[in-house]
Parts: structure tokens; sequence; C-alpha cells
């Protein structure tokens, strides 16, 4: 369900790449607002695949907060204790802007060195 | 049945409190209460408190080991990355060994403990041994050089008889027992930290002292 299994040596090699571009999917989760924290890491995990555990997550969201990236309020809940919600800051707004602009180019560019690779076998 | 779930939860919180003991305080106390807020927000989720949805949720979480792992192993440019640092350590796991204890049973999980902070605690170990070896080995040999040249020449003592003598004011040190283990003891001691007294180093010491 979270877990993805590679083969070989292509494992490294794409959670290296999952781990670099992670952080810009959490900034992408938060474009449309806030997110209770829970919510947050379980959409990451489960709907994209793009963490190991959930767990994994709450230290990239530390260091994202610690860049000034997204901040985090507390919310009373109906049910139970007060929750935490992320929000996207200005600075994250145009981090995930600058990304998705090279993220373009660069997957282009990968696709295009992929597809050659197909056509020749 | 709310025993059972609640073990569950203590259970994952005492490896998650192994597996951290190397980050920073503040840093690791934070870290465990959103592990905490998620694991509750789990449960709250599913709308059940028995133990399997228990099992559930934390499953999702994944091995604590690999939650600090993702805190060291994370990008360094943030500068939020807790830094590993070995002076402190000593000073942070005093407090924590009263919590682990409680549950030391649990830790027989070898996945808990990250790659980075395995490493330290044996080292700390073989460090403590090697000195005190180390030690031991000063002491014998300060004893058997004090004895051959107190035969001989009286006057050309070596650095280390002339540091024993600095412990007991009599020239004729080895025969007393204690100054002689005392002496190398003490060179030692300051290294390690306090949680392995030198109990070692008397034993090969202990025949001559307790034969005169």
């Amino acid at each position: 369900m979270c877990r993805m299994v590679l083969p070989g040596g292509a494992h490294s090699g794409v959670s290296q790449l999952r781990r670099g571009i992670l952080q810009f999917c959490v900034l992408a989760l938060l474009r449309d607002g806030e997110r209770y924290a829970f919510e947050l890491v379980r959409e990451l995990c489960e709907a994209h695949g793009l963490a190991t555990s959930e767990g994994t997550i709450y230290p990239l969201l530390a260091r994202l907060r610690k860049e000034g990236w997204v901040s985090t309020v507390w919310k009373e809940s109906d049910s139970g204790p007060p929750r935490r919600y992320y929000t996207l800051t200005a600075t994250g707004r145009r981090a995930l802007a600058e990304f998705a602009s090279e993220w373009g180019s660069f997957k282009a560019a990968v696709d295009t060195l992929l597809d050659s690779e197909e056509s020749h076998e | 049945m709310t025993t059972r779930r609640n073990r569950l939860i203590d259970e994952y919180l005492q490896r998650f409190d192994n597996a951290s003991v190397f980050l920073a305080a503040d840093r690791r106390e934070e870290l465990r209460q959103e592990i905490l807020e998620h694991i509750d927000a789990g449960l709250e989720e599913a709308d059940a408190l028995h133990a399997a949805a228990t099992r559930a949720v934390l499953d999702r979480l994944g091995p604590p080991a690999d939650i600090v792992a993702a805190e060291l192993n994370g990008p360094r440019s943030t500068g939020s990355t807790p830094v590993v640092e070995l002076p402190v350590l000593a000073a942070d796991m005093a407090p924590k060994h009263e919590t682990n204890d409680r549950a030391s049973h649990v830790r027989q999980t070898p996945d808990d403990v990250p790659a980075l902070p395995v490493a330290s605690p044996p080292i700390r170990k073989g460090v403590t041994l090697l000195l005190i070896g180390a030690a031991a080995a000063f002491a014998v040999g300060a004893l058997t050089f004090g004895v051959s040249t107190d035969s001989g020449d009286p006057q050309q003592q070596s650095p280390a008889i002339v540091e024993e003598t600095s412990m007991s004011p009599s020239p004729s040190g080895e025969s007393d027992s204690e100054p002689p283990t005392g002496a190398p003891t003490d060179d030692t001691t300051p290294v390690p930290p306090s949680d392995e007294p030198s109990e070692p180093l008397y034993d090969p010491t202990a025949p001559p002292s307790s034969g005169s």
C-alpha cells in the first residue's frame, strides 16, 4: 500500500529522487488551503505512494517548517484534542512555483530519454 | 482490550525512545508528540479502539527506526536537521534511562536502532574497556618496574614511579598496596563516562596488593 518495491539498484536511485521531490508534493497538497497534519501525511503516503511509511513524513514537515515554507496552527477539534494544521507560506508558494517550472522541463527531458531508450529496444 | 491497545502504543513509543536517543532533546520531544498525535488521529479515524486497529495504525506509521533515520538522513541544507552532538549525548541519555528501564523488555527489536546511534554505545563500551585494560597494564608494568628499580638504583625512577610517589608519600609505595592501583586509575577515569566504574582495574593489581 505505502511501500514501493523496485528491483535492485533502481531502488536507491528512485528513493533519492522521491526524497528530493516529496517536499514539493507536500507544498502542492497545501496549495489549495490548510491541511490537518494527519490527513496530509496519509494522503501523501496513500494516494501517491511517495513515502515509505507515514512516520517518515514528520521529519520532512519539520524541515519545511524550519525552512519557512509551511507554518502550523492549532485548531480546536470537536472530537478530541486540538489539531495541528499546516499552511503554505508565501515563501513556500514561491518555492513550489519554481519547482513546478523546473519540473516541467526536467520531466520532459527524462521522458524523451526514456522514450528513445524504449524505441531502441 | 484497551489495556492491550495501550500496551501496543506504549511499546511503540518505547521503541521510538530507544531509537531516538541521539536526536536533540527538543526535536526528539517534538517528533514524539507528532507521532502521538498521529496515532490518536489514526485511531479516531478508524473509530475503533481495539488492538487490531491500533496495530494497523502503527504499521502504517512504520518502524520508529525509519522515522529517526528520516530525521537524520534528510537534506542538510535547511539547517533544521538535528546535529548529533556527542558531548550532549551522555547528558541526554541519563534522564532517558529512567523511562527506558520501565519497558526495557520491549527492546528486543533490533531494527529499532538507527544506523548511526547503534554504533556508539558499543564503541563507548569498547573504549572504556580499552582504557581500563591499558590502565591495568600500566599499573602492573609500573609495579614490576618499580620493584626492579628499587633493587637497583633508587635514584633513577621512571615517570610512572614519580606519579605514584605523588600519590603516596612513601617511596616504597609498591608495598603499600593501594597507591599503585590508585594512580593509573585516576589518569584514565576522566575520559569514559561514569556508568562503568573501574572495578576491573583492581583485579590485576589486587593480588600483589592483598598479598603484601
